[in-house]
């Protein structure tokens, strides 16, 4: 399951967390498990989907980032590596 | 084995440890069972706290340990590997798991590595109120079932079930083998040979009582704990070729933790009812719309050409408000003030100041209105559907990703684009995107383009526009395809990316962020935009008052031969170079250089009279492909921390624009316009 999920990802491009869910015929919050267990073992990598407060000499500081966007990971260099043994 | 038979014929000892997730109610499941019969203490040699306690129950008597709460039972923290060790080395009798009914995916992980252990185990199903009012319907039955061990349900803080539970682990600690014939989680098939070689060669090895399969499963898991353990256990030839199998399968730790998430899946499908139909959020049925592959590109699109239509509905007439009572006053007034002094100072004060920076600010207006839009969108959490769709496009342009972070980023300004590409490890990748950031329009390119499109295309400027829009991406896909294929090679870049829910748009957010965006820009404005037009006015009035004549037309005019292949004459190639200080520069010049004083026609009175609607165009597209602003060029520099990318940004940006500008001149004057 977690191989399909790595798998799925490491493709590259976005993935939507609900169809990552649906494809793999999880519940959210089962995919939530996986999504942090992946993060533990340093496939994924989560992120603000901002700048991370690097605002200094931002035109758009102190301006930027409001409403939510919604949780983002980025798959690390160990995720774009791995293969399907 | 735990139990203790006294002399006594009817009393006996038996130990229940109570394991669980954190805040799964085991604390209340403990205090309720032992009441006032508590002991807290250490664990021994460690700071984590243990508590004991006891009841009595037909003749028995339970010796209750509250384990640590665990997530899972790996070596990454004492409460883990104390709560693992009293499993393995003191054998409990029973061990009573508790989890909660309104998570069990997360819960069942805790579960799945507890039972290898070889212990009985009951599942205490916890919290079943709570999963009833999230419309989670839990079938104790049938996840006994599919566990293969009895599931009691409960609600401990209620004392509901708690009986149940009591005369369960009673059943399960005289006869375990009648109730409990667990259905293990397996690793992976393709390693399990991979499994039974280390079994295999630790077998003699592994100390009492520790289950060798266990042992074997943790060091594939690479646990520190027992590495340590068994690499001194075993001897060096035996040692070397588990360390042979733990490096060919580095990657094994998917595999365990793969089986039991497969398992856990099982398990959830058989016994959770998801939440009835008609429950779905309206968040979900309009994500059916505007998350689609093609319904979301075509929502993208007419949301982007109803920003269109409002700036020109409602910001054309404030701009033409602005100019005429507000720059044109000030231009009379400031003429009428100057008239007894030297002709320059009324043109460096009126062309060059006023006709420059009082041009810029008329579109205040658009620039107002795209703010607002963009703002609207992001609160209500479209903009990550629109960065989704849109690289969804890219994706099957066989640009994977690396589109993503611009888009998501970068519509408003570049900067936070290539600033965010920071959280994209491989290098390649994060040049990519920093290579690709600039091509995403932003709010000042859209100010121009909405202020100059009109000029030159009148009714048609909202199409024109969008096309130009549209146009750009395209180019962003493309060049991005192209320097993937042949400079990068491949690169792979992804993320997973949960959809916010959407919500109502908070009108003070919004308002402050227009507010202080459209300040930012008015001190912009007045700051580089109007030293930009006084040294712009004076290089186009120095040495003889004559435009066509003064030192920028020379500097102008050694550009002409790349700008006649554009259709560009030498003040529109002025206005573009202006524009790499801040892209409003560029309008702001074409004011100065076509003149916006008293006595001359408006600027785009001057610009329809001397701009054929092909040349128009390829400046447009120009604009929207050429190098952004100074302050993206450094952050490209910051982010790349090398000049070398740096100027093959710029060159990059150079190249497109112009075979952009050719491109679009030469068809559209083949067209006849």
């Amino acid at each position: 399951m977690l191989e399909r999920l790595l798998g799925l990802v490491a493709t590259g491009g976005v993935h939507s967390y609900k169809a990552l869910a649906q494809e793999l015929n999880v519940t959210e919050a089962l995919l939530d498990s996986m999504i942090a267990d992946l993060v533990r073992l340093g496939y994924l990598r989560p992120t603000e989907g901002t700048c991370e407060g690097r605002c200094q000499g931002c035109p758009k500081s102190g301006t930027c980032g409001i409403g939510e966007r919604g949780r983002l990971w980025v798959l690390t260099e160990r995720g774009v590596g791995w293969r399907l043994a | 084995m735990a139990t203790q038979h006294n002399n006594e014929k009817d009393e006996r000892t038996i130990t229940v440890a109570l394991a669980g997730q954190p805040n799964v109610g085991k604390s209340t499941v403990f205090n309720m069972l032992t009441g006032l019969s508590q002991h807290v203490g250490n664990w021994p040699g460690k700071t984590v706290e243990q508590k004991t306690g006891t009841y009595t129950y037909n003749g028995t008597t339970i010796r209750l340990v509250d384990l640590p709460g665990t997530y899972s039972l790996t070596a990454n923290s004492p409460e883990e590997v104390i709560a693992r060790e009293f499993i393995i080395r003191e054998q409990p009798d029973v061990v009573v798991v508790i989890v909660n009914a309104a998570q069990l995916e997360r819960n069942l992980y805790l579960l799945a590595e507890i039972l290898p252990l070889g212990a009985p185990v009951i599942v205490g199903l916890n919290m079943t109120d709570v999963a009833e009012y999230e419309g989670l319907d839990v079938e104790p039955e049938v996840l006994q079932a599919a566990l293969g061990i009895p599931v009691v349900p409960m609600i401990a803080s209620k004392n509901r079930g708690l009986d149940i539970l009591v005369k369960t682990i009673d059943v399960v600690a005289h006869d375990a083998a009648q109730v409990c014939a667990p259905k293990m989680p397996e690793i992976r098939a393709d390693h399990y040979d991979v499994l039974l070689s280390l079994e295999q060669i630790i077998a003699d090895q592994v100390p009492e009582p520790y289950p060798i399969p266990w042992i074997a499963l943790k060091l594939l898991e690479g646990d520190a704990e027992v590495t340590r353990t068994m690499k001194k256990r075993l001897s060096p030839s035996q040692w070397e070729q588990v360390h042979d199998i733990l490096a060919e399968h580095e990657d094994a730790v998917v595999a365990v933790a793969s089986g039991r998430y497969d398992w856990i899946g099982r398990m959830i499908r058989a016994a959770v009812l998801r939440p009835r139909p008609g429950q779905i959020g309206l968040t979900e049925r309009l994500d059916r719309w505007a998350a689609h592959p093609i319904w979301g590109l075509l929502i993208l699109a007419s949301i982007l050409g109803a920003v269109f239509w409002l700036t020109y509905t409602i910001g054309a007439p404030l701009q033409e408000l602005i100019d005429t009572y507000i720059v044109g006053t000030a231009a009379d007034w400031v003429t009428e003030l100057t008239a007894g002094g030297p002709d320059w100072l009324t043109g460096l004060l009126v062309d060059g100041a006023i006709g420059g920076v009082g041009t810029v600010l008329t579109f205040t207006p658009i620039l107002a209105i795209f703010f607002a839009a963009l703002g609207v969108l992001e609160d209500v959490g479209y903009m990550a559907r629109a960065a989704y769709v849109m690289d969804r496009f890219m994706h099957l342009m066989g640009l994977h990703g690396k589109s993503f972070l611009p888009l998501f980023l970068g519509f408003g300004c570049n900067v936070p684009a290539i600033m965010g590409a920071r959280i994209i490890e491989s290098r390649r990748a994060r040049l990519l995107t920093i290579l690709v950031a600039p091509l995403v329009p932003c709010t000042a390119r859209l100010a121009v383009l909405a202020f100059l499109a009109p000029v030159f295309f009148g009714g048609w400027a909202p199409w024109v526009s969008f096309g130009l829009v549209i146009g750009t991406l395209v180019v962003l896909a493309l060049s991005g395809i192209i320097i993937n294929k042949f400079v990068f090679r491949g690169v792979r870049a992804a993320f997973i990316m949960e959809l916010p829910l959407y919500h109502i748009p908070n009108w003070r957010t919004i308002g402050l962020l227009v507010w202080q965006r459209t300040l930012a820009f008015l001190k912009k404005a007045g700051t580089i935009i109007l030293v930009v037009s006084v040294i712009v006015w004076a290089l186009s009035y120095f040495p003889g008052g004559d435009v066509e004549t003064s030192f920028l037309a020379q500097v102008g005019w050694l550009l002409a031969p790349i700008g006649m292949l554009m259709g560009l004459g030498w003040k529109l190639m002025v206005a573009l170079l202006t524009s790499f200080i801040a892209k409003e520069n560029s309008v702001a010049t074409l004011g100065v250089l076509y003149g916006t004083g008293e006595e001359e026609a408006g600027l785009a009175q001057a610009l329809s009279a001397e701009v054929t609607p092909a040349a128009g165009l390829s400046f447009l597209t120009v604009q929207m492909l050429f190098i952004p602003c100074v302050a993206v060029m450094a952050a490209v520099r910051q982010e790349t921390g090398s000049w070398r990318w740096t100027f093959f940004s710029v060159a990059f940006l150079l190249v497109i624009s112009f075979v952009g500008g050719v491109l679009v001149y030469q068809g559209t004057a083949l067209l006849g316009l």
